[in-house]
């Protein structure tokens, strides 16, 4: 398991590295041009230089690269030179990230108690009313688009509830539409996969051993088949708890929650060559964190899998 | 009958008393007991609140509520002293000295003194702009118009004393110009020459400007929150010189990215108390008697846009490019162009309600600049632009005659005319076709083929604009300063103008010595002329007239416009350089009970127009 996970991590490190020294090459192809936005006509050229030079533009490429990884070896995400300039990224970062973690954990929370049981009863009565009213659900959280339900709730259930329109800190009724928004495709999901898995195991031939040894419907359902289930569904949990910190784009924009959400794109937007490194950065590091854990959690959760040791197994 | 007499004398008096409250409230002076609050939403986020070192409109509005400069505008856009209480100017208009208000404070993000407002932070201010690392967009503004700024700017010195901006004690700054500017006055209105404490300066470091901690106040409003992309609150600066223009107390500035499509559900909800309606709701609330009631136009801002002819195209062979130079340097073909262009139609894809007085007649936009009461567009014979309609398809098809006559064996008809748009814009989308079908309806597709090329946004100006892939198409600009040189910057050799199409290089105004062309000459004779105001603007009327005359550009509307919701007395609140027509500060605003109508609108907008005219006679330098 120990070499296992060095393993991982060295392989981590080296798609880490492949990552950011791609991006870095990527945004000095954009044009200089969109580091000035809707300054850019107002500036003379002498000013434009003076701007690039400060930005660190005019150095050789070899040494802002070098520059780069050294700033990033020493835990230095460096300053934003667009997007907030002069603003350090870390701080930037840890404003941003403690509302869209709060806003991704409560919806996480939110769609597993509800996805999860939800899955579940459709597994239970397959085929049957709660089966089909399930899938209608699915279905539509899958077919219409997000922009269209989560526009729908601000507008007509804050107005139904008299909930506040946007996100205040000093509201606490604030928190509760944008959770219900993020969480409906999760609780699609969760129910979706759940019912799946557990209409897989259900056909299989330990499920009617048992149940020809006379074992009870709810044992069989809650003792057998749910827990080999959630299985394959834990394998991702980590990786959404710690994705989090991406925050959602729409939802934050619609409800006006000053989280990580539609940062990274516009960094991208306003060629915050800084902000965009450090944002993949840290997206990359934890995504692949995430998966990592997601792994050695099945292990815990299903002991049959062993993710080291004979030539084709994982 | 004392005792009626009491009675009536108490009538009056309660009267008059009522009388004062409801005048004195409409402007601001009256609320000193009862302050409102006001809760705004917004859309684009500051990219920094550092007001030293950006031109972002949202950065130099927020510049505007919490620091004061030397001068400022009024509520009618005549200017007034602010932290310089008078001023005198050299004979030779080269060097000004300004007299500082005594007793001013700047205050921390917490309300605490720091230090007082002296001259040599303003000499501070000025230090940090041009300290090139620090990447100032307002740099050029001082080192283009100060005498040894721009030696400093390129680090040819490091002694700031060779600079022309000295403090001559605590409450004396001089300023010491490169040559003559009638507008310098005004120009001390910008944050490019907004103080700031050296001290403070010195202890935030590179942090100065990044946060409202990092910031000192010495003007009507204190940053007291500021999280980006959620909300800002200005509250009043309880110790400001000025305090008795200011009527609201509280400022909440939300952030909601969406705000186009939601702020006017967040209006009715109370959620707001401002919102500019977008152009896709203003057609609903017309046709809601209760909704109408609360709307009533929004501003105009300080962009002028116009139809712009290319003479010197980059683009491929397969536009024929050299059919185009051949064609855009004959004045009749323009001249064809010129009265072809329906205004109306293309103006009313914005604003189908209120589109005429969004059209713009002249190159430069309406109230820039007046003399006597008398606007630049009305000088020099602009009246005529003013006053009249190009549009004439008659006319046009005249010029068309003509000009395929000249042009006949030189070129191959029709001419193609590459007109670009950026594709994320939809009213301009739109309008580019409209401008496509009228203009070939009117001239035929024997004469002219316009063909529409979609681009991206981004980069639009440096790869279409600048590259000179066009012939005809779109552009904005808005001046820098309040002084028609700077609205001519888009057209002149020596400014901007071999990215806006080079109008310069027209081949029958050109002169091969000088590099460009009569327009040129008259517009830089013009400036300078530099101690009669009048004459000044008046040469450049001509100039301006010569243009139109000559059919090198096409004037076409004014940014802005539309309609707002608004609890805010829209006449209310000081100005900037541009009066009403551009940034209007919270430092003056008056919030109302209710949101004005249209018809309100109209009464209080004459109203404010008397006043101004009242205003700009007792203050004829303003």
């Amino acid at each position: 398991m120990v070499k296992y996970i060095i393993k991982r991590l060295l392989q981590s490190l080296l798609t880490l590295f492949i990552v950011a020294t791609a991006v870095f090459l990527l945004l000095r192809l954009m044009p200089e041009s969109g580091y000035f936005g809707e300054e850019y006509d107002k500036l003379d050229e002498d000013q434009r230089e003076a701007i690039l030079t400060s930005m660190g533009l005019r150095d050789p490429l070899p040494t802002q690269l070098l520059r780069f990884y050294n700033d990033t070896l020493h835990g230095d995400l460096g300053t934003s030179i667009v997007f907030r300039p002069d603003v350090e990224i870390s701080t930037i970062v840890a404003s941003k990230a403690p509302y869209s973690i709060a806003f991704g954990l409560a919806s996480i929370v939110l769609s597993v108690v509800a996805g999860i049981p939800m899955g579940i009863i459709m597994a239970r009565f397959k085929g049957k009313i709660p089966d089909k009213l399930g899938n209608g659900y699915v279905v539509l959280i899958n077919a219409v688009p997000a922009a269209v339900y989560y526009l729908f709730l601000q507008l007509y259930a804050s107005d139904l509830f008299k909930l506040p329109m946007l996100f205040d800190m000093d509201r606490w009724t604030s928190w509760i539409l944008p959770t219900i928004s993020m969480s409906l495709s999760g609780i699609a999901y969760y129910a979706m996969w759940m019912r799946r898995y557990m209409v897989d195991e259900m056909n299989r031939d330990y499920i009617k051993f048992a149940r020809a040894k006379g074992v009870s419907q709810s044992q069989l359902m809650y003792r057998h088949v749910m827990r080999n289930a959630l299985v394959p569904i834990v394998q991702y949990l980590p990786a959404n708890i710690l994705l989090t910190i991406s925050g959602s784009i729409y939802v934050e924009s619609l409800f006006s929650i000053p989280g990580m959400g539609g940062l990274l794109i516009a960094a991208v937007q306003r060629q915050d060559n800084t902000l965009v490194q450090a944002l993949v950065l840290i997206y990359s590091s934890v995504g692949i964190l995430g998966l990592l854990l997601g792994d050695l959690l099945m292990t815990l959760c299903d002991p049959r899998i062993k993710l080291a040791g004979r030539k084709g197994n994982r | 009958m004392k005792k009626l007499f009491a009675l009536l004398l108490a009538s009056l008096m309660l009267l008059s008393a009522c009388g004062e409250q409801t005048s004195s409230s409409a402007q601001g002076e009256s609320g000193k007991t009862n302050y409102t609050t006001f809760t705004s939403v917004y859309s684009t986020e500051l990219t920094t609140v550092n007001y030293l070192k950006s031109t972002n409109t949202e950065t130099t509005h927020l510049a505007y509520s919490i620091v004061d400069g030397l001068v400022e505008f009024d509520q009618y856009g005549l200017m007034i002293p602010s932290l310089a209480e008078s001023w005198s100017v050299s004979e030779d208009e080269l060097v000004y000295t300004l007299n500082l208000r005594k007793g001013v404070m700047w205050y921390t993000q917490d309300g605490e003194e720091y230090a007082e407002v002296k001259a040599q932070d303003f000499v501070e201010g000025a230090k940090w702009v041009l300290t090139a690392d620090n990447a100032s967009a307002h740099s050029s503004t001082i080192y283009n118009n100060i005498v040894g700024a721009k030696s400093y700017f390129d680090g040819e010195t490091t002694d700031f004393s060779t600079v022309g901006i000295k403090a001559l004690d605590d409450y004396t700054i001089e300023y010491t110009l490169i040559q003559p500017i009638p507008y310098f006055l005004k120009m001390l209105s910008f944050p490019a020459f907004y103080p700031v404490n050296g001290d403070f300066l010195e202890s935030c470091g590179s942090r100065f400007g990044t946060d409202a901690s990092t910031l000192l106040y010495c003007g009507a409003y204190i940053m007291t929150e500021y999280e980006p992309e959620y909300q800002r609150v200005l509250k009043m600066n309880e110790n400001y010189w000025n305090k008795d223009i200011i009527s609201i107390e509280k400022i909440t500035y939300k952030y909601n990215k969406e705000a186009d499509a939601n702020g006017a559900e967040l209006f009715l909800r109370g959620e707001t108390d401002d919102v500019t309606l977008s152009s896709a709701i203003v057609d609903q609330w017309m046709q809601d008697e209760s909704l109408a009631s609360q709307m009533h136009p929004h501003q105009y801002t300080n962009m002028s846009y116009f139809m712009a002819f290319n003479f010197n195209p980059t683009y491929g062979e397969e536009y024929a490019p050299e059919d185009w130079i051949t064609a855009v340097n004959n004045t009749n073909f323009r001249k064809a162009m010129f009265h072809a262009f329906d205004q109306d139609a293309a103006v009313m894809t914005m604003d189908s309600y209120n589109y005429e007085s969004k059209i713009l007649r002249t190159y430069t936009r309406r109230e820039l600049v007046q003399v006597d009461d008398v606007d630049y567009t009305m000088m020099s014979g602009l009246d005529e632009y003013t006053n009249g309609q190009s549009f004439d398809a008659e006319l046009a098809v005249e010029y068309k005659e003509k000009a395929m006559e000249e042009l006949a064996g030189k070129v191959s008809f029709p001419i193609q005319v590459v007109m670009p748009y950026k594709t994320n814009d939809s009213t301009l989308t739109s309008r580019v076709q409209v401008i496509e079908q009228q203009m070939e309806n009117v001239l035929g597709t024997d004469f002219i083929d316009i063909i529409l090329v979609g681009s991206a946004s981004s980069n639009f100006n440096s790869d279409v604009r600048n590259a000179g892939t066009w012939s005809f198409m779109e552009l904005g600009w808005g001046p820098d300063y309040a002084d028609p040189m700077s609205m001519f910057d888009p057209l002149l050799k020596y400014s901007k103008g071999e990215n806006w199409g080079s109008i310069f290089l027209a081949q029958e105004y050109y002169d091969a010595d000088l590099g460009y062309g009569t327009f040129e000459k008259m517009a830089l004779a013009a400036n300078e002329e530099t101690s009669d105001l009048k004459k000044r603007y008046e040469m450049f009327a001509e100039a301006e007239k010569f243009l139109l005359d000559e059919a090198l550009v096409i004037p076409s509307y004014v940014s802005g416009g539309g309609y707002d919701a608004s609890y805010l007395d829209p006449f209310s609140g000081y100005t900037a350089q541009f009066g009403r027509n551009s940034l209007v500060k919270i430092k003056g605003a008056v919030v109302l009970d209710h949101s004005m109508s249209q018809e309100e609108y109209e009464a209080a907008y004459q109203e404010y127009l008397e006043a101004r005219s009242a205003a700009r006679e007792a203050n004829p330098n303003g």
